[in-house]
């Protein structure tokens, strides 16, 4: 029997906002315990949300950037339920009218190129964290992340592979970072997705029933939970056994699925519109605006670096995959004047250093201007391209100064002129054939002089200073 | 200084904040009403000479110096704010209400909390500190504010009107009540119950001082995302009110006594040369019904957030998480906000959520309609306030009762429309027939001064 899992994705994004979602506590990650919190995010009576125009915002950039349509009105509604992380015992969400729907995201995956759509996109708050001790068999909580803002991203049940859901979260992290939307990086929690997973048979029109997986912090997480949980229901289909529509938890450790507790799924969460927040009007003109202010996407980015500065298709792919890179990148093509050495340096050592070092592209920190240059550099030879590689590691890693690190290590390759100038003399005085036949009229003789001449000056003086006085000397007297 | 008609009288020859102050602290320590949940004279004394020595550095205005009490929805800064509740009776606040903060800042004096029904979900039996006494006659109960000004413990009194049963019990102590429309005063610092309808309202013995009151507390908040933009209100009493033309709502005609209450009220109408018109209305008799939907599902939300976990009252004994729940919110929640949640809970369910919250949202939309259309004809409507007398001591038991008289009240909260409610005349034991007029959303100046020319 051939089977088919279809799969839907919900992605959460956390905001990039320098302060909250209803109030005006800050948003940072890492910060100690209960710092970033107010009456207002501690769920204490008498206080207003008051919303973020910023959220709004990066929300609509979020749903240009998925080529969604923009509402033109949007309202805020509850979601009830009780638990300790949830301070006001309900979160403030999107049901009715979201901020953003009906878009879509193209992947590319071994099978080819396709075409995910989106749902919807909508505003919502975070919940704080509970912390278990269980040694002091305690529980507490960390309300910092209350009311820190997210979208969440409602893709249509398009997925056919774990191949194409991480192509396509590959690309919405990508697309998010771009845009300044959001972080976006699954180890600190900053995006996070839950799959909704089910298998039919192949060529049945109709779903088989629907499981929810959370808690994947990870792309491998997610790619080992869906082939786990796919199994899971085949198994189920192939011995008869039920299977229930149900949110299942991914754990890690263990490498399987639970059904989580029932009262997460129970279901109803008497959803209302919020009272406190009157209806938010999107117009054309401020729709504009937010599209005006993005920046250049990775599509864009990479078809470019591709025609306009003739960067191979691969390695135009690589740079404009991640916005610290591409910035790199650009600011020292555009510095050096030369794209394609940039190209060739960060990808070739740039990115096999960051595997190196254990180092994520995007915080891959080199100093456009120090790349520059040391591309400079090499094209004039006053670097060898072994040296260069010498300084690359080391700009790398301990951001050294260029010019300081060459003298400091001797690596400066240029000559002064009186030794050039007795060298290439050496060369014309034991090559008197090639000066013959030079001056007979055989220019090509020239090139094999200058090849010797490179030769023993291993990558050292300047090419054209070099010809130049090959010619002065081969010119009879 | 402007004659503030009867906060003059009140202020009975003296002329300092200090003397007013001792005058309302020496009624409210011999109060036996139980109008208030706290005193606090160390706040108010201090707040007293502050003021005398703003005044004699030429500070001056209507009420300055004047003493007044908050309800105890409404929230100071560092004092108990138990909105009638087990569940916050421990609870001081970090911040205080914005309205609060205006009317330190106008010099006036707070001298303490006022008694109400339970987290506003609660009718006048509901308050854990004990139902109110009603100040005309002790057999009956009245809510904490309008008691304190009907027994000038203060001349000035803030309240939440949530439902309209502020109005209902101003009018029924013989004070006056003014309402404004939603989104004039910022609800910040204020224990919410029915987000998309309360105001905090004012009282008084008189409109005037009721209005000025209210001017003072008045204006956008960035603090509230309802708050309308209008900086500040100013009330003009004086424009003219006879020749307007006054609809009276037959719907309201159900018994006796709102039918006595309605004759008074059309009398004192006539005596300021404006004729009345009987007007029957397709909706106004559902309004309640749409409100009582709409205030349970929100009420219901806005109290999950006292869970026993962060501040307020927690059980002292539970053994998991949905004990800690379940007995905090038992023990700290009384009966009738109990019924309001189960209620809420039941109209927002998915099963429910189109037969009853949504048709309530509908049944708004289309009283608007109605109301928005009768306003073109007629810019103010009269109304009775109540079914019968107050309610007896534990009649209200349970909040059927104050459900009943919700019947009067709604359309205002309802749809945020500013209200006057008053006494329009007397029964045969003396106590008050009550009465509103309201208007169409911002013409509160206009009722109020409809109210003013009716003597009130």
């Amino acid at each position: 029997m051939a089977y088919e899992v279809v799969m839907g994705l919900e992605v959460h994004a956390e905001l990039a906002t320098n302060s909250k979602i209803f109030c005006a506590c800050p948003v940072g990650y890492g910060a100690e315990a209960n710092l970033n919190v107010c009456p207002a995010c501690a769920g204490m009576p008498g206080l207003l949300p008051i919303t973020n125009k910023k959220v709004v915002e990066l929300a609509i950039a979020a749903g240009l950037v998925t080529n969604c349509q923009i509402s033109s009105e949007t309202t805020f509604d509850k979601k009830n339920y009780y638990y300790p992380d949830l301070s006001n015992s309900y979160q403030i969400t999107q049901l009715y009218a979201p901020i953003c729907r009906d878009g879509y995201v193209d992947i590319h995956t071994s099978q080819g190129d396709k075409r995910i759509g989106i749902k919807q996109i909508h505003m919502e708050e975070d919940a704080g964290k509970l912390m278990h001790n269980d040694m002091l068999g305690i529980s507490l909580v960390d309300y910092n992340r209350c009311s820190v803002p997210l979208v969440e991203i409602v893709s249509k049940p398009d997925f056919r592979s774990a191949e194409e859901v991480i192509a396509y979260l590959e690309k919405l992290r990508s697309l998010l970072r771009f845009a300044g939307v959001a972080r976006a990086r699954f180890e600190e929690g900053s995006i996070r997705c839950d799959v909704n997973l089910s298998v039919r048979e192949k060529g049945d029109p109709h779903f088989g029933v629907r499981t929810e997986i959370k808690n994947m912090n990870s792309l491998s997480a997610i790619e080992r939970a869906i082939a786990y949980e796919t199994e899971r229901h085949i198994d189920a289909i192939e011995w008869g056994e039920p299977l229930i529509q149900e949110t299942r938890r991914w754990d890690d450790a263990k490498n399987a699925s639970f059904a989580m507790r029932e009262k997460e799924n129970a279901g109803d969460y008497f959803y209302f519109p919020d009272a406190d927040l009157a209806p938010i009007e999107i117009s054309p003109q401020w729709i504009q605006q937010v599209r005006a202010a993005l920046p250049e996407m990775p599509d864009r980015k990479q078809e470019r670096y591709v025609t306009e500065w003739g960067i191979r298709a691969k390695d135009a792919a690589l740079l404009s995959h991640s916005p610290s890179l591409a910035r790199i990148f650009e600011q020292s093509a555009d510095l050096c004047g030369n794209p394609k050495e940039a190209a060739n340096w960060l990808v070739g050592e740039g990115l096999a250093l960051a595997k190196k070092h254990g180092i994520a592209i995007d915080d891959m920190a080199l100093d456009p201007e120090k790349l520059a240059y040391l591309i400079r550099g090499v094209e004039d030879h006053t670097l060898t391209r072994a040296n260069g590689k010498k300084l690359f590691a080391a700009i790398f890693s301990d951001n050294v100064d260029p010019a300081a690190y060459i003298k400091e290590h001797n690596l400066d390759a240029s000559v002064d002129q009186g030794a050039l100038e007795t060298l290439l003399a050496a060369i014309v005085a034991d090559n008197p054939k090639s000066v013959a036949d030079y001056q007979g009229g055989k220019t090509k003789a020239l090139d094999f002089l200058f090849g010797q001449a490179m030769r023993q000056l291993k990558g050292a003086g300047e090419p054209g200073e070099i010809r130049r006085i090959l010619e002065k000397l081969l010119r009879p007297e | 200084m402007a004659t503030m008609g009867f906060c003059d009288d009140w202020k009975s020859g003296q002329s300092s904040s200090v003397a007013w102050t001792e005058k309302a602290l020496a009624a409210a320590a011999a109060d036996d009403l139980n109008c208030l949940t706290l005193l606090d004279r160390q706040r108010c004394q201090a707040q007293s000479q502050e003021v005398e020595q703003r005044m004699a550095g030429g500070f001056n205005g209507p009420l300055v110096g004047l003493p007044y009490v908050a309800e105890d929805a409404i929230m100071v800064k560092g004092q108990i704010s138990s909105g009638g509740s087990r569940m916050l009776a421990n609870f001081a606040p970090p911040f205080g209400a914005e309205a609060i903060r205006r009317l330190d800042q106008a010099g006036l004096v707070l001298i303490g909390k006022a008694n109400m029904g339970e987290l506003k979900m609660g009718g006048e039996e509901s308050s854990y500190f004990g139902p109110v006494i009603h100040p005309l006659d002790a057999a009956r109960r009245c809510g904490g504010a309008a008691a304190a000004v009907a027994s000038d413990i203060v001349p000035l009194a803030l309240a939440v009107d949530s439902l309209g049963e502020v109005r209902r019990q101003s009018a029924q102590a013989g004070v006056v009540c003014c309402k404004p429309s939603y989104g004039t005063v910022s609800r910040f610092g204020v224990i919410a119950n029915v987000s998309s309808c309360e105001q905090i309202a004012t009282i008084a013995r008189d409109v005037k001082s009721a209005a000025a009151l209210l001017s003072l507390i008045a204006g956008h908040d960035p603090k509230d995302g309802t708050s309308l933009p209008q900086e500040s209100y100013t009330y003009d009493l004086q424009q003219q009110t006879a020749g307007k033309k006054v609809a009276v709502l037959l719907d309201y005609q159900t018994g006796d006594y709102d039918r006595r209450c309605l004759e008074q009220g059309v009398s004192l109408l006539r005596q300021a040369g404006v004729e009345p018109v009987e007007v029957k209305t397709r909706y106004a008799a559902y309004a309640h019904l749409a409100l009582t939907v709409i205030a349970a599902a929100e009420g219901c939300n806005n109290v999950s957030r006292f869970d026993g976990v962060k501040y307020g009252y927690r059980a002292p004994e539970y053994r998991n998480m949905e004990e800690l729940y379940c007995y905090s919110r038992s023990q700290g929640l009384g009966m009738e906000v109990k019924q309001e949640a189960v209620l809420g809970v039941y109209v927002l369910a998915k099963e429910q959520y189109q037969a009853y919250f949504q048709k309530a949202l509908q049944l708004r939309r289309l009283l608007w309609q109605e109301m928005e259309a009768l306003f073109r004809e007629y810019p103010l409507i009269l109304t009775p306030l109540a079914a019968g007398s107050p309610y007896l001591a534990g009649e209200d038991r349970g909040g059927k009762l104050s459900f009943r008289d919700r019947f009067y009240t709604a359309i205002p909260s309802l749809l945020g429309l500013p209200a006057v409610a008053f006494s329009a005349g007397e029964d045969e034991t003396g106590l008050p027939l009550p009465c509103q007029l309201f208007g169409a959303q911002g013409q509160d100046g206009a009722v109020f001064a409809a109210a003013a020319a009716l003597g009130k």
